[in-house]
């Protein structure tokens, strides 16, 4: 019994020393507790807001990665060896996601008994619970979208649910009925155990993995093709149509319904926090960020034009001129889809017009400036970590800017402003690498290999390159 | 009469400030099949790179089929060409026959009987995806994907270095049999002298960045010759300043020299300086190869 309790431990402490990947997770998130914890002592608005974007953060980066990890893991034919090595994988992640429901939840109780305890109705159990049916269970659908295209819809139910569960009343039902929450969450695990006992090689986990590895725009999914030759060297099977629609209603759907629902934990707090308005905001915040992350991951379409140059017509300039025309598509598209957002936004809550249109043009904006950032640091072959921290500073500074904005209300100005000076830089950085498309060594900077064992997976491969 | 299909003239090219060929000059003809060796880092892949113009040269020019590769542009020049890279490009998702169709969409002539066939001989399951195959399976592929529009100059970049003796002794043979049925030129670079030695008619040494051996391959081993001189016998320093003397060294108490250009005049001289007469000895290319880099 030890024995085994140990080898689950040494699977928790190989998770979060071998892996870089949660390693970095795991340094964010304690950080991001760290600063709950500090915002205990500020004032109550500043406190509130910025510990739910910091437990966000703790939240949803090992919510996001974990998944990511538990397939490298069990993937890698050396650790699959090991006597249930899956199970223990499992175990581990399960004690990983307790650990971080527990460490969240010290960090706000004490933050609370510092300085709000007296202002907050907040529920321990009720809190743990859900919280813990939050983390986990999108860990677990995290591991199973690598396998099921299904899943990665399925997975939108989640945060659709918390969103709309206290508008519907569904709340109100479960409320103080903690242990339905429990049992959601055991039978989450209960069924992915399950599932775990059946040989990793006959469930096909394996090739699974090897289809994920890519990160965003290279191996998420591994459905659909692109018809044209030229699209599908070049974009990779991994990038057609289809799964660019996955990805949209994945990554700039769920993912910000995803953190609007964690703010919704708050009401846990305070049952007034957060007007629609504010949670719209949020949402239209996280749905461009998260538009304009992908919208980076193109970069990658530029390096695997090399594998065009020798059987597509034409010099360097015409590969260029036919890379960016699909650069282009995909970036008109993506601000299509912002309007389209926008416009049900405005007929069914009737959110502030202007707000919206500054909101459709960033949705054309940021992701233009993204995707030309990325292509710079790609063809000028800056190392994986100083890309990753350059991509991060600028996307950083972007989002900071565009949220000092929209909490005020009178923000046109400087929104335009923002806008006006995004549209500079891209132009500017257009202009620098269709220049340098012309003089590039392809030799130098060749497309990311995915090894077999999933890479790096989660969505931050596609600019470190690892 | 044989035509010029490369022209390589006083080639240059770096990186980050690193010297990597140092002024490469060579002209290839059609129908020779060119082995090009070096050590690990001496810039071979480099060299093909530059050639098919994924890397452009910091100085000199590279011409193929008499167009200079930075403004290749021709559909019908391209189509002309095979290469086979040394890390392999393919597609991970596909299965080998989806990622031949998706290649063969690109040319107008395709040989897939020919592909069918070589995948037989090769053992490459064609229906299994790419990312499930091995590293040798998957260079097969490779290999099979840069034939099947029947180029008439191949390159190719390590294209032995993950196959075991059986594929790759096929993959030799196979060569010799496109050279043998088309007027086909190919230049590929191995770590593998042996292989070299049973296919190339020619070779290409890169060493320090330049091109130290052009040669044909017969003619290379005909003229460098290595000589052992009677424990105590003197290296005089004419001998030592001889232009052709690429290697001087003692072992036990006799001097061994390796010469590049053997030739009765050299041995004449040598003979006069040492008061005896030398025995050149032949050396294989493996030998060569290693005296070079001593």
């Amino acid at each position: 019994m030890t024995n085994r309790f140990g080898r689950t431990l040494a699977m928790l402490w190989f998770y979060l020393t071998w892996m870089p990947l949660m390693r970095y997770t795991a340094a964010i998130a304690l950080l991001a507790l760290a600063v709950t914890l500090l915002l205990g002592l500020a004032v109550d608005s500043v406190w509130y807001l910025g510990s739910m974007v910091a437990s966000g953060i703790a939240l949803g980066l090992p919510l996001m990665t974990c998944g990511a990890a538990f397939r490298q893991v069990v993937g890698n034919m050396r650790i699959a060896l090991v006597p249930k090595a899956h199970w223990h994988a499992a175990l581990g992640l399960l004690l990983l996601a307790a650990i971080t429901v527990a460490w969240l939840l010290a960090c706000y109780l004490l933050s609370g008994q510092l300085e709000h305890a007296a202002e907050r109705t907040l529920d321990p159990l009720a809190f743990t619970l859900r919280s813990f049916l939050f983390v986990s269970s999108g860990m677990l659908l995290f591991q199973w979208l690598a396998q099921y295209r299904a899943g990665y819809y399925f997975w939108l139910v989640f945060p659709l649910y918390n969103v709309f569960a206290p508008v519907l009343h569904i709340d109100d039902h479960l409320r103080g009925n903690e242990p339905v929450w429990a049992l959601l969450t055991v039978g989450l695990w209960a069924a992915f155990l399950f599932a775990m006992r059946r040989p990793a090689r006959r469930r096909g986990l394996a090739g699974a993995m090897a289809g994920f590895s890519g990160g965003m725009a290279c191996g998420w999914f591994e459905f659909g093709s692109i018809t044209k030759a030229p699209g599908t060297l070049m974009r990779g099977v991994a990038d057609s149509t289809a799964n660019r629609l996955a990805y949209w209603l994945v990554f700039t759907l769920g993912m910000p319904l995803l953190v609007v629902a964690l703010f919704t934990l708050a009401k846990l707090f305070r049952p007034e926090a957060f007007s629609v308005p504010q949670l719209v905001s949020v949402f239209l915040l996280m749905n461009l960020y998260m538009g304009a992350v992908i919208a980076a991951s193109n970069c990658e379409w530029a390096i695997r034009t090399r594998l065009l140059w020798l059987r597509y017509p034409g010099t360097r300039a015409d590969l260029w001129r036919y890379l960016e025309t699909n650069i282009l598509w995909f970036l008109v598209t993506m601000a299509v889809f912002s309007l389209l957002i926008a416009t049900l936004i405005h007929l069914t809550i009737g959110f502030a017009p202007r707000l919206l249109v500054m909101y459709v043009v960033c949705g054309l904006i940021l992701p233009a400036l993204l995707t030309y950032t990325a292509i710079t640091f790609r063809m000028w072959a800056l190392p994986p970590l100083r890309q990753a921290v350059a991509l991060i500073a600028v996307i950083g500074a972007v989002t900071a800017t565009m949220v000092t904005a929209l909490m005020y209300r009178d923000n046109s100005a400087l929104l335009l402003a923002i806008a006006g000076a995004a549209t500079l830089v891209a132009v500017l950085l257009r202009l620098r690498v269709a220049h340098r498309f012309r003089r590039i060594d392809w030799c130098a900077i060749r497309p990311i290999r995915f090894n077999r064992n999933g890479g790096l997976a989660g969505g931050f491969s596609w600019t470190t390159g690892i | 009469m044989t035509d010029t299909v490369l022209t390589l003239d006083n080639v240059f090219k770096g990186f980050d400030g690193a010297a990597v060929l140092k002024g490469i000059s060579a002209q290839v003809q059609s129908g020779e099949v060119i082995g090009l060796l070096g050590i690990n880092g001496a810039g071979k892949t480099t060299l093909l790179e530059t050639i098919l113009g994924y890397a452009l040269p910091d100085a000199g020019t590279v011409s193929l089929f008499g167009v200079a590769t930075n403004v290749l542009h021709d559909e019908s020049l391209k189509h002309r060409i095979g290469f086979v890279p040394q890390r392999d490009e393919l597609l991970d998702q596909m299965t080998g026959r989806q990622f031949i169709e998706l290649v063969a969409r690109f040319y107008d002539h395709w040989n897939q009987p020919l592909l069918d066939r070589l995948a037989q001989e090769f053992d490459v399951p064609l229906d299994v995806r790419a990312s499930k195959l091995s590293v040798g399976q998957r260079q097969k592929l490779s290999i099979l994907v840069a034939l099947g529009h029947e180029p008439e100059l191949i390159f190719l970049d390590e294209p032995v270095a993950s196959l075991d003796p059986l594929a790759r002794r096929r993959f030799l043979q196979t060569l010799i049999d496109l050279v043998a049925e088309g007027d086909r030129t190919i230049l590929f670079s191995t770590h593998i002298v042996s292989d070299l030695e049973r296919v190339a008619n020619r070779v290409w040494l890169i060493k320090d960045g330049l091109l130290k051996v052009d040669a044909a391959l017969d003619e290379l081993k005909e003229r460098t010759v290595r000589i052992t001189l009677p424990p105590g016998a003197a290296v005089s320093d004419t001998i030592r300043t001889e232009e052709t003397l690429i290697h001087l060294r003692h072992e036990q108490e006799s001097a061994v020299m390796v010469f590049s250009h053997w030739d009765a005049a050299r041995h004449d001289l040598l003979a006069r300086q040492t008061n005896g007469m030398p025995e050149p000895q032949h050396l294989s290319l493996e030998e060569i190869f290693l005296e070079l880099h001593r």
